[in-house]
């Protein structure tokens, strides 16, 4: 990741941990009701609910609560559920890393932040809906967490994959926009029938609460299913690293160089996808090649060359049967075909070869350069650069030289 | 399914007789004055059942539990035998064809269990005036219960006939199976049922709205499994294509370690993360060299790598047990093996797959005339492993599965229809 990446991160980080204390201590300080318990225990099974975006970012329905929090609830109580519901969230689910959701907890913190404070800043007042005047503030509040919500993820999906706004506010920023809307105007219609029944009752308050966590129940399967089906992507990936033993984590690397050549040559969202998993799985095919022909430290000779030369036809066999991997087997299939019509499996050149495998042929040549081999120590990322610039326009295509240039501090 | 059994018929009659006899005692309470609600519900619920969402765990469900709760809650027992027997009839003649027996069975049925579970909820003083844990939720889960065993009662007592199965064992079967899905939809059949009241009984319609939507992300989800699948497959194969065990090793281990792990009542979850370790066990000899010789492999340091190394590679995916399971399928149950774990210390799954691994190449070299059952000297060896390499309770739960399910046993689906086997792996 980018210098500025982990910057953002770190501040991110830092204005979480802030946050959560400082928010803690003013809802101690005011003095805990029984119904900011609810509104926190709400909490538990609203951050349960966490639907992972492509290409970055996540929604959950924590901010229901946060914005039920603003409805009902002292502006204190609606900060604290926002810092504390990505902790809450990765306990609840169990597999999240301790850092990520401090970030998450800053960002979060920020937004809801920026809603009260707005709030204040014009003089008006967070009331309970049915009240006099209580929609303006509402309104304002929400749509400022829902704008910097958006933002911040815009920011961070653009730090730490290269994804441009626009790009991003057509996928998973739309998602995020349209999900935290709707959960504004529930968290509306919640808030209503908390405060129709009095203060003292907190059942309809939980009740519905439950029944939209079980209505988006099946997203967050689908979430669920969706990371498993990467992370297997990812198994097989450091499954092929295993056969040309010199690091775990070849595949995924490579992936990630070519996936920021792609978006750095703008091509689309869908063919990056199909580039990601070409870098994750170009080497597939030598599954099928013998191991001692794999990690022969010395030249092949004739035959060994010829076997060792099927593999992206094996690969490209291995991967179109599967429907997610039909696309991208096309991109592995030609991913050692040089610009100059040198290379095989089919000796294609120049724009005959599909872009994808002109991108994942540098990423993989590059990362193979700056890893330790058993023939060759590593290399620095500029030696390697220069290495890639002598064989632009004959190994090469120059434009994906160029593009690494222009990413080459961004990358592993 | 055309022609019906006439045990079947006289059945179903007899259901329909009762359901008429309740109708015509109850028909002076039926709130006809509300006559445009429960219009509406009948519509409602002959839609919903014309609508199936696919279940996650395989088959179909329809919404129409969540219709039948707010119905009942709302309704008195014999207004709502009328409109939820009607309306399931009506849908179930529209989306599966009109068949009187059936169809009206399944309108008589429902409807006598939505009339009973609403007399449940009566008296066991639910009520929506001022609702809270024991005078709405409490009730609707029992009434939820109700209604659940007794649709279940009216099924399994025609299957169980049909599929000579004892009566009782299938109906807590499906009782069991359906429990939670069932539970599930009662805090939203209360919420809706408090809106029905307070706001408008059109508030009902705009959940039916939401539906569409969560069938979407349900079939995109099942969509993701089969997806899933397929890469593991692609794994497996390359897999067992450097492995001396043979092409379709992993897949049938996985079969039995899965039967293994239902037998022995393991919740969905548990023997979803069985199967993929199962698939994946021996990711890790990958990394081997072909060198390595069958008979060699059991006392090598490079075999414990490959557990090693295999783990490792399954932990990528985001769950706990798969990882677990191929670092500890090599354990014996008496602590004898390699890492050193002892009887439940090593997890269940890891048990079973255990099992499944060393059974698999006995079941595969026992002659083809054995037919649909182990042959003797297998189960012996078998027997005489437990307790000391394998789980006893696991291998009872095994040659259970064997016995009931012969066709495990000769599971030859060969799912490698492909592109590694044209390219064999040359071994010196």
């Amino acid at each position: 990741m980018s210098a500025s990446g982990r910057i953002y991160a770190a501040i991110l980080r830092a204005t979480g941990s802030f946050a959560i204390v400082g928010a803690a201590s003013l809802v101690l300080w005011r003095g805990v009701t029984l119904q900011d318990f609810v509104i926190v225990a709400l909490m538990v099974p609203t951050t349960w609910v966490r639907i992972n975006l492509e290409p970055k970012g996540y929604v959950t329905l924590a901010p229901l609560v946060v914005f039920t929090g603003f409805l009902l609830a002292d502006t204190a109580v609606a900060l604290f559920v926002a810092a504390v519901s990505p902790l809450v969230g990765a306990a609840a689910s169990g597999r999240q890393q301790w850092t990520n959701s401090l970030g998450e907890a800053g960002g979060e913190a920020i937004a809801a932040l920026a809603g009260i404070v707005l709030v204040s800043l014009v003089g008006l007042q967070l009331r309970t809906p049915g009240s006099v005047g209580w929609l303006a503030p509402f309104v304002l509040a929400s749509a400022s967490y829902i704008c910097l919500r958006f933002l911040l993820a815009a920011v961070d999906a653009k730090l730490s994959e290269g994804v441009r706004l626009l790009t991003y506010s057509n996928a998973a920023g739309k998602s995020i926009a349209e999900n935290l809307a709707l959960l504004a105007l529930l968290a509306v219609g919640v808030s209503y029938l908390g405060a129709a029944y009095g203060q003292s009752n907190y059942f309809m308050l939980a009740i519905a609460t439950i029944a939209i966590v079980e209505a988006y129940n099946p997203f967050k399967q689908l979430s669920d299913q969706r990371d498993v089906l990467f992370a297997s992507l990812g198994m097989v990936a450091h499954a092929i690293d295993l056969k040309d033993a010199y690091t775990g984590r070849h595949a995924r690397d490579a992936s990630d160089i070519a996936v920021r050549i792609a978006r750095a040559m703008r091509l689309s969202e869908p063919e990056v996808r199909k580039i990601k998993f070409a870098g994750m799985l170009h080497d597939i095919g030598k599954i099928g090649v013998s191991g001692k022909i794999i990690r022969k430290p010395s030249s092949l000779n004739v035959a060994e060359m010829a076997e060792m030369r099927r593999h992206p036809v094996i690969g490209a066999e291995i991967m179109r049967p599967v429907e997610l991997l039909a696309e991208a087997s096309e991109i592995v299939m030609h991913h050692h075909e040089h610009f100059d019509g040198s290379g095989y499996p089919d000796g294609l050149r120049g724009e005959q070869i599909p872009v994808g495998s002109r991108i994942v042929l540098v990423a993989d040549a590059f990362n193979a350069i700056t890893t330790d081999r058993p023939y060759q120590k590593a290399r620095s990322k500029a030696e390697a650069l220069k290495v890639l610039r002598s064989h632009a326009g004959t190994q090469f295509d120059p434009q994906v030289v160029k593009a690494l240039e222009g990413v080459i501090h961004l990358v592993p | 399914m055309e022609k019906l059994p006439r045990r079947f018929q006289f059945y179903a009659l007899a259901v329909t007789a009762v359901a008429s006899g309740a109708l015509w005692i109850g028909a002076p309470s039926i709130s006809w004055d509300r006559w445009p609600e429960l219009l509406m519900f009948t519509v409602l619920i002959t839609l919903a059942s014309m609508f199936p969402v696919p279940n996650p765990r395989g088959g179909v469900i329809t919404i129409t539990a969540t219709l039948f709760y707010v119905l009942l809650c709302v309704h008195n027992p014999a207004t709502v035998l009328l409109v939820s027997g009607a309306g399931f009839g009506l849908g179930q003649a529209i989306s599966r064809g009109w068949v009187p027996w059936r169809t009206i069975f399944a309108g008589a049925q429902l409807g006598l269990s939505a009339a009973l579970a609403s007399s449940a909820f009566r008296s066991l003083g639910g009520s929506l005036e001022n609702p809270g844990v024991l005078s709405l939720l409490l009730p609707l889960t029992l009434a939820s219960l109700v209604h659940q065993a007794s649709n279940n009662l009216f099924i399994s007592w025609y299957f169980g006939w049909l599929r000579r199965m004892p009566f009782l064992r299938s109906w807590i079967d499906e009782f069991k199976d359906y429990l939670w899905d069932n539970l599930l939809t009662v805090p939203t059949a209360a919420l809706l049922a408090v809106l029905y009241i307070t706001v408008s009984p059109l508030t009902l319609l705009l959940y039916l709205v939401s539906l569409p939507a969560q069938r979407w992300a349900i079939e995109l989800y099942l969509q993701h499994r089969r997806l899933f699948g397929q890469a593991i497959g692609s794994l497996v194969l390359a897999v067992d294509a450097s492995f001396p065990q043979g092409k379709g090793h992993s897949r049938r281990v996985a079969d039995i370690a899965v039967s293994t792990a239902r037998e022995l009542g393991l919740t969905d979850s548990v023997v979803d993360g069985i199967e993929i370790a199962a698939l994946v066990h021996d990711v890790g000899m990958i990394g081997l060299d072909e060198t390595v010789e069958s008979n060699e492999i059991g006392d090598s340091s490079k075999f414990l790598e490959h557990v090693r190394v295999g783990a490792e590679v399954a932990r990528e995916i985001p769950r706990r047990d798969v990882g677990d399971i191929v670092l500890y399928h090599h354990e014996r149950f008496d602590g004898t093996g390699y890492l050193g774990l002892k009887g439940s210390q090593i997890p269940l799954g890891a048990r079973i797959v255990a099992l499944a691994e060393a059974v698999e190449p006995l079941i595969r070299s026992s002659p083809p005339s054995s037919g649909d059952s182990l042959d003797e000297s297998v189960i012996r060896k078998i027997r005489d492993g437990a307790g000391t390499l394998f789980d006893p309770r696991v291998v009872d739960a095994f040659l259970t599965v064997a016995k009931d399910d012969p066709s495990l046993l000769h599971s030859g689906s060969d799912p490698s229809a492909s592109m590694l086997v044209a390219q064999p792996e040359t071994r010196s």
